[in-house]
């Protein structure tokens, strides 16, 4: 901010400039930066479009490789096996509740839902950093976190199904969750249409849940100490089903055929711990 | 996408869209159609199921249309293409598989229903339904099963909110004396609260035998659970006891 007259700002050597309003400024620096508010960057006198792509993106910090295996160990943040089995059980069972709850909709017994597929590692990874009493404001794919912090699997059955053992009352969607007693605020469906420029950002590999764990962890240490909020980009595949308002009986579903491919690239990589002698190929 | 998240891009309907005529005093016109399901639909929840008549029809500079049948749906349509002015175009998302008769005319290529004029459904002496949309459907239930009582209901589809053809209800109130307005938006502010205030500034309100009475959907956001939801929207029997209550029998 200026408050009239010429602004005041920063020369090329990061010294504040002395000059008093009105007085027109002196750049002794030969960097001689744009003081325009709002934008910081450099002057250049070649007159040159910049393309999309030509810019690299920001990097994906990861812990493990695809195989599982921990990168650099010094990253590994070395959680006890109990937390680690925990953090593998609710993906699991997450995975199988979704399955249930997704068939269900397409059969017509619930009207709408929204699976979890491709988000565990982050719901979970994130759940894990996070104090049991840190306040959650999810969108809609968030049910790991609730998952994580116990919330029991009748209650999550009651909402779907809006009858009278939801203590959302019958009044709201399937997938619109919450708990006072789990730090959840209830689910609404939010549209992001403004978003705010300027945070501290990383962005995490959300299939790895070491990585997303740490890097939630560190946040949540710096967003308290400094008081200035994070942006974690957890990225991972889009693999929600596209069929939730078609007609069930209308296509093959393509889950199969996903299901049998995962089946396949598994066995490719640990098919020695499998006995497939025993099965026909 | 409904027009439930029309309100994503809404200043743009108003302030591009609506105003844009009278901005530029005449000289630019945006004839664009917005049509797209409108009201409650089945088991969507609060977000998802509010009516949007009486909120685009208190714009000047857009017109509001909201079609019951296929023949409003068809002829409103082409009507509200060929028209200059930015047109909202309100279909009930529960009516989109509800099949009608339709005549040669009706299915004609320049069929066109006019825009700000209603239509009346069932002619009737005793009290006159003004509706718009689904509940034109409930109307006309409602007045067959009164029938077989001796009351004889005179159901309107308005078929256009704004502008809205005042001159056909008031014609009719002249006739019968009576109103009742049946709505699936909420009371406060809607279209029937309009249409009272209208009949109140004009000639018909010295035929009125009685107060007029509302029918609207319940003033909450639209709860999900189905018996919840099926007691948030107008049904058949409310509106024939607000005919009863009306005519005081």
């Amino acid at each position: 901010h200026h408050l009239g007259g010429a602004p005041r700002g920063l020369v090329g050597n990061g010294a504040p400039s002395q000059h008093a309003a009105g007085q027109q400024e002196e750049f002794p620096s030969p960097a001689e930066r744009p003081q325009f508010p709002g934008a910081s960057a450099a002057f250049v006198d070649t007159l040159d479009f910049i393309q999309p792509n030509v810019l690299a993106g920001i990097p994906v910090y990861r812990v493990m490789d695809r195989q599982g295996q921990i990168l650099n160990p010094s990253q590994d943040p070395q959680l006890p096996a109990e937390t680690v089995l925990k953090l593998y059980k609710t993906m699991t069972l997450l995975n199988t509740m979704d399955r249930i709850l997704y068939e269900s909709q397409r059969q017509g017994r619930i009207s709408f839902y929204m699976t979890n597929y491709g988000e565990e590692g982050t719901h979970v990874g994130s759940a894990a950093a996070l104090d049991p009493t840190d306040l959650v404001f999810g969108q809609y794919r968030e049910a790991g976190v609730l998952m994580y912090r116990g919330y029991p699997l009748d209650l999550f059955m009651a909402q779907c199904y809006g009858h009278a053992g939801d203590p959302g009352k019958g009044r709201q969607m399937p997938v619109h969750y919450g708990s006072r007693d789990l730090h959840f605020v209830t689910i609404s469906s939010p549209l992001a249409t403004q978003i705010p420029q300027g945070i501290l950002s990383i962005r995490v590999d959300g299939n790895d849940v070491f990585a997303v764990y740490n890097a939630t962890r560190e946040a949540r240490r710096r967003a308290v100490a400094e008081n200035q909020p994070f942006l974690i980009e957890a990225m991972t595949y889009s693999r929600s089903p596209q069929l939730l308002f078609s007609d069930v009986y209308c296509d093959a579903p393509p889950r199969l055929a996903q299901q049998r491919d995962g089946l396949a690239r598994h066995l490719r990589l640990y098919g020695e711990h499998y006995p497939l002698a025993l099965f026909d190929k | 996408m409904t027009f439930n998240f029309s309100m994503q891009a809404i200043d743009q309907v108003i302030n591009s869209a609506a105003k844009t005529s009278y901005m530029s005093s005449g000289m630019v016109s945006v004839p664009v159609v917005f049509r797209g399901p409108n009201g409650t639909s089945a088991g969507v929840g609060a977000q998802h199921s509010q009516c949007f008549a009486a909120w685009y029809g208190h714009c000047p500079g857009l017109k509001v249309v909201s079609p019951w049948s296929s023949e409003d749906a068809r002829g409103l349509l082409k009507s509200a293409i060929r028209d200059d002015n930015p047109v909202v175009m309100l279909e009930h998302e529960l009516m989109y598989g509800v099949p009608f008769e339709m005549s040669e005319e009706t299915q004609s290529k320049d069929f066109l229903v006019p825009i700000g004029k209603a239509k009346i459904e069932r002619p009737g002496t005793h009290v006159t339904l003004v509706s718009h949309s689904r509940p034109v459907g409930h109307c006309l239930e409602a007045a067959a099963v009164l029938a077989k009582e001796g009351v004889e209901c005179e159901v309107i589809n308005l078929r256009t909110i704004r502008p809205m053809d005042v001159e056909t209800i008031e014609a009719s109130i002249m006739k019968t004396n009576n109103l009742v307005t049946v709505e699936g938006g909420w009371p406060q502010f809607g279209v029937g609260a309009e249409i009272c205030a209208r009949i109140m500034e004009g000639p018909a309100f010295n035929y009125l035998d009685a107060p007029a009475v509302r029918v609207t959907g319940a003033d909450v956001p639209m709860p999900y659970a189905k018996i919840l939801e099926e007691n948030c929207i107008p049904q058949v029997k409310d509106i024939i006891f607000a005919v009863k209550k009306t005519l005081n029998i």
